[in-house]
């Protein structure tokens, strides 16, 4: 685990195996603060997520076997646990993991062939399709649910006690009239432990943590993750000028999913871009999107769209980012020829 | 009902406006961008074999590329076999056809072989061969050059003897092809060897 | 002595990889001689230089040098021992294509009859040369077999030696600058001043000290006034590659579509240049230095190998029983083909055997993780080019830069999913090639059938033009022939 490989891993098994290692400390971190929904939701979406590529990889009368055990789709499943709503309904998340491994991935081909990234689809199609629950049943992490108030809550029946804004809704909708003074008050800044935001900055450090790891044993390349990072770091900053009306820089990047989605969702290496500098700018596109979806659009975060828009625009960036092929005398342009 | 005159009004005048500019802007690109010649029909003529045999009808792969251009079906030339139909369909950016012709007859690359020992040297066969592949005079021998015949058999029919064959096109002595890899992606053991880490 | 500088190339490659180097499996014994083989065999299309014709007959003795194949590029194969010529048949050979194909095979009869040519006395002319690298059989024994004076014009300006020997497990050009420097140094030498060159480049990786040690005293003998410059590389695949080593070293990079000779420079293999040396003298190509090397084999080493040697006794050199092997990989496990009948022989391109068994990984889908072309030393995007094969669209494979692809199987190596993609290169580029050359056959035909069409339209008018000045003069008699006789009447 320490000593740092010369190489990504030699298998698509062992890449899958070393994200989801990654993904350990955030998960921890998530039921600590959050409550044993995240445990529910990551157990239903594993779950479906099997059963559906089965049943997908039976009537494409595929072998089962191999693409089981390669461990994408667990990964999948896991990723989108990760980004619904802490006290989601089980058919919440078993309508989403399905959706996106069906509609996401199967669909296309399977692995290797979808041109979006899974779990944002799942994600994005559950969030319009089911608005409310998406938006009210996100835990407060002042005031986490019991393992029973957590299944009552899996099961259909939540309860108002434990759910809350997030901390982009809040900056969305009660904030725009606070100063950031006024703001600061607030019971999740003013109890946070690190001094940023209560919860969600564990669960921020947590996902740092295992994308670092994921770094140093090089599954991923530096490009996605500082290029998302710096680029709202950068917009956010240049925009900030007036601390009472605009969102602060590190709620930016501390709050929503901007570092998990970094180092885990832009890193999905079949619908992001491939060439190194291709990754960078894909993640500077979603970095810009989320910016502006974040500050003028309807939905208080906006990863799961930006990272969306971005998909359909890597083929393009893959055909301008190639790197000058020795011999000539400028890169390659363009797709091509024809057959 | 004035101000919904002056909206639906302001529509109607504002789209046809706009709709004029696009108009003016395309014909100025029309003009501006104009391409000399018809690259289409030279487009066609690089996909065809150049065989200029005439089983499609036309006297040589020229006509038929203008023909072609202008909207003769593109499976009539059997020389060029399935892959040239596809590939002119790719070119126009239409629906491939099935060739129109015999396809294992059309597979086979052949060439013109002169038996040497019945030609009598009448010079038919070379004023018919539309490549000039076969070198000979009046009463001189007769030989195709392998190399130059195109195989589309028009010296056979002229020849008053019956002296030429159609022959496989004989392939050099040092020819071979790579194993397809697909052969190798199912069995995986192939001919090469894989250096892992 | 002659002038030289040892440096460290400051420039690195972009791409390539760093596998296990194997290479102590095989230089850990001393490299010997082989006993001379109860057969010898000579592929007569296959040995190098094109196709070619047998000069020699069944029943025919033969010495050691005798030519018996002259190929269509001018290059002579030699006997490599006195013996007769035992059959010309069809047999397996050392050949990726696995085909079988006409063979010469000899008989030796152990006695040291010998046929060579007569010594060159310096100085002569680059002409000389060439015709002495043709009738010694002179082509490229690293592996590619190219006929090496086709390389040499007076437009080149540097001759490099490729020392690299960057492929894993093979150590044959390393051990014959061990124990045959003096020839190499000799043979750069005498070309370089044939062809008036004025510095020889001897690019070497740095895992080569014992060759490197063995280069200097030979350099502090020679007598040569050429200057070496020699460049210590670091330890990378493919370093060894010609387009690659010319860039680390002179910092050229070769265009695309051309050779490295059109830029002016001449990549050697040690083994061409000894051989070259030996040639001078009058001795054509009989035997090569080949690693038999792997983890299959019992005893690992270098022999010096008679050309035509069957595997089959190569591998007993080793102390293995060639029953106990599936199949051998000629070359490296980089770019090596495998065989599997033992009783083919042994050509001048054959520079090791090697004898591992690997298991074989399922092929799955591609991930396009971009490790192939972080991998890919002439920086081409590989998962691009496989998934336009895959699909049958070769023009976009090309676009993509397919002809410069230079076949070293690096993306291979780093691939998780298992794709062979080498091999797709390498059936897309002889597809392309393939392509290429029935366009230009269709290209010509095209030009000969307008140029058939504008001469019988010529010819056309000239007819009627004769036609008309014919029909005009017997018009004019006509008109002066009716005069008269009204004139008479």
């Amino acid at each position: 685990m320490i000593h740092r490989p010369a190489y990504p891993p030699r298998e698509t098994r062992l890449v899958m195996r070393s994200v989801l290692i990654a993904l350990l400390p955030g998960i921890v971190a998530m039921s600590i603060f959050f409550g044993a929904g995240v445990l529910l939701n990551l157990a239903t979406a594993i779950v479906t997520a099997l059963l559906s590529e089965a049943l997908c990889l039976k009537l494409r009368h595929r072998s089962i076997q191999p693409r089981l055990s390669d461990w994408s789709v667990v990964l999948t499943g896991v990723l989108i646990a990760l980004s619904l709503p802490q006290a989601a309904p089980w058919w919440l998340t078993i309508a989403a993991t399905a959706s996106a491994v069906i509609l996401g991935k199967h669909l296309y081909g399977g692995l290797g062939q979808n041109p979006v990234n899974p779990a944002m689809l799942g994600y994005a199609l559950i969030l319009i399709s089911a608005p409310v629950a998406m938006t009210t049943l996100w835990i407060n992490p002042l005031n986490p649910p019991d393992v029973e108030a957590a299944w009552m809550a899996f099961i259909g029946n939540p309860s108002d006690a434990y759910t809350g804004a997030t901390t982009l809704e809040l900056y969305q909708s009660e904030f725009s009239a606070l100063t950031a003074l006024e703001a600061k008050q607030h019971p999740l800044f003013a109890n946070a432990q690190l001094g940023f935001i209560y919860g969600y900055e564990w669960v921020a450090l947590a996902y740092l943590i295992g994308g670092l790891w994921l770094l140093y044993q090089r599954v991923i390349s530096w490009h996605t993750p500082v290029g998302l990072l710096a680029t709202l770091l950068i917009i956010s900053a240049f925009f900030s000028v007036d601390p009472d009306t605009a969102t602060p820089v590190w709620v930016h990047l501390i709050a929503g999913a901007s570092i998990f989605a970094a180092f885990f969702i832009l890193t999905d290496p079949v619908s992001g871009a491939t060439s190194p500098k291709g990754r960078l700018w894909f993640a500077i596109g979603v970095g810009v999107l989320t910016y502006i979806i974040r500050t003028y659009g309807q939905y208080p975060d906006a990863i799961a769209f930006s990272v969306l828009m971005m998909n359909f625009a890597a083929p393009m960036i893959d055909h301008y980012t190639r790197p000058r092929i020795m011999g000539r005398e400028a890169s390659i342009k363009g797709p091509g020829g024809q057959s | 009902m004035i101000d919904v005159l002056v909206t639906v009004g302001s529509g109607v005048i504002g789209l046809t406006v706009i709709g004029f500019a696009g108009g003016a802007l395309l014909q100025y690109a029309s003009k501006a961008f104009k391409v000399e010649g018809n690259p289409l029909v030279e487009s066609i003529d690089e996909l065809l074999p150049q065989t200029q045999c005439g089983q499609c009808g036309h006297p040589g792969c020229k006509p038929y590329a203008e023909a072609i251009a202008h909207g003769e079906s593109i499976n009539r030339c059997p020389p060029g076999g399935q892959t040239t139909v596809d590939r002119i369909a790719s070119l126009l950016g239409v629906e491939s056809l099935p060739l129109d012709a015999d396809t294992a007859a059309a597979d086979q690359d052949l060439v013109a072989l002169i038996i040497e020992e019945e030609c009598i040297g009448c010079t038919k066969c070379i004023q018919a061969c539309p490549v000039d592949a076969i070198v000979g005079a009046a009463k001189l021998m007769h030989t195709v050059i392998v190399d130059d015949c195109t195989g589309c058999d028009l010296c056979i029919d002229p020849c008053p003897v019956d002296c030429i064959d159609m022959v496989e096109r004989p392939k050099a002595p040092d020819y071979w092809t790579p194993i397809h890899p697909k052969v190798i992606s199912t069995d995986r053991f192939g001919q090469i060897e894989m250096q892992h880490g | 002595m002659a002038e030289y500088q040892i440096r460290r190339c400051d420039r690195h490659l972009t791409g390539g990889i760093h596998p296990e180097t194997h290479k102590q499996l095989s230089t850990a014994e001393p490299c010997v001689f082989v006993e001379t083989p109860t057969r010898l065999l000579f592929p007569i299309h296959f040995s190098g230089g094109g196709p070619g014709e047998a000069l020699v007959r069944v029943g025919d003795p033969v010495a050691k040098g005798t030519p018996i194949i002259r190929c269509q590029s001018g290059i002579v194969h030699v006997a490599s021992r006195a013996g007769t010529v035992l059959e010309v048949t069809d047999h397996a050979m050392a050949h990726p294509s696995s085909e079988r194909s006409a063979c010469i095979v000899i008989e030796p009869d152990g006695l040291d009859r010998q046929d060579y040519l007569s010594p060159m006395n310096w100085p002569f002319d680059a002409e000389t040369l060439r015709e002495r690298a043709i009738e010694a059989g002179i082509l490229g024994l690293g592996g590619a077999g190219f006929p090496s004076f086709k390389k040499w014009s007076n437009r080149t300006q540097t001759l490099i030696i490729n020392a690299a020997e960057c492929e894993p497990y093979l150590t044959a050009d390393d051990t014959l600058i061990r124990i045959d420097t003096h020839s190499m140094i000799r043979g750069a030498c005498l070309l370089s001043r044939t062809l008036d060159i004025q510095t020889i480049v001897i690019g070497i990786e740095d895992n080569k000290p014992e060759a490197l040690e063995a280069i200097e005293c030979a350099l502090k003998e020679s007598r040569s006034d050429c200057f070496f410059d020699i460049v210590l590389l670091d330890t990378k695949y493919p370093s060894g590659s010609a387009r690659q080593l010319v860039w680390l070293t002179l910092g050229i990079e070769v265009p695309t579509g051309s050779r490295s000779v059109e830029a002016g420079v001449i990549v050697h293999n040690p083994g061409t240049l000894a051989a070259l040396s030996r040639a001078i003298d009058g001795k054509p190509i009989t035997d090569r230095i080949v690693t038999l090397t792997g983890e299959s084999f019992t005893r690992p080493k270098n022999v010096i190998a008679p050309i035509g040697t069957p595997i089959s006794h190569l591998i007993a050199a080793t102390d293995t029983n060639p029953q106990s092997l599936h199949s051998v990989i000629i070359g490296g496990p980089m770019m090596g083909y495998r065989v599997t009948d033992f009783s083919a022989g042994i050509t001048k391109t054959t520079n090791c055997l090697l004898a591992r068994e690997v298991e074989v990984q399922p092929e799955s889908p591609c991930i396009r993780c971009g490790a192939c072309a972080t991998a890919c030393p002439v920086r081409l995007q590989p998962q691009q080019m496989v998934a336009a094969l895959k699909g049958d669209a070769l023009n976009r494979a090309i676009h993509e830069g397919l002809g410069d692809c230079i076949e070293c199987a690096a993306c291979n190596a780093v691939c998780p999913s298992n794709i062979p993609l080498a091999e797709w290169f390498r059936r897309g580029r002889f597809e392309m090639k393939e392509r290429a050359r029935e366009h230009q056959q269709a290209s010509d035909a095209r030009d000969r059938f307008e140029a058939r069409n504008t001469r019988l339209e010529r010819l056309a008018q000239e007819q009627e033009a004769k036609r008309a000045a014919r029909k005009a003069k017997s018009a004019d008699a006509l008109n002066k022939a009716r005069k008269a006789r009204e004139e008479i009447s």
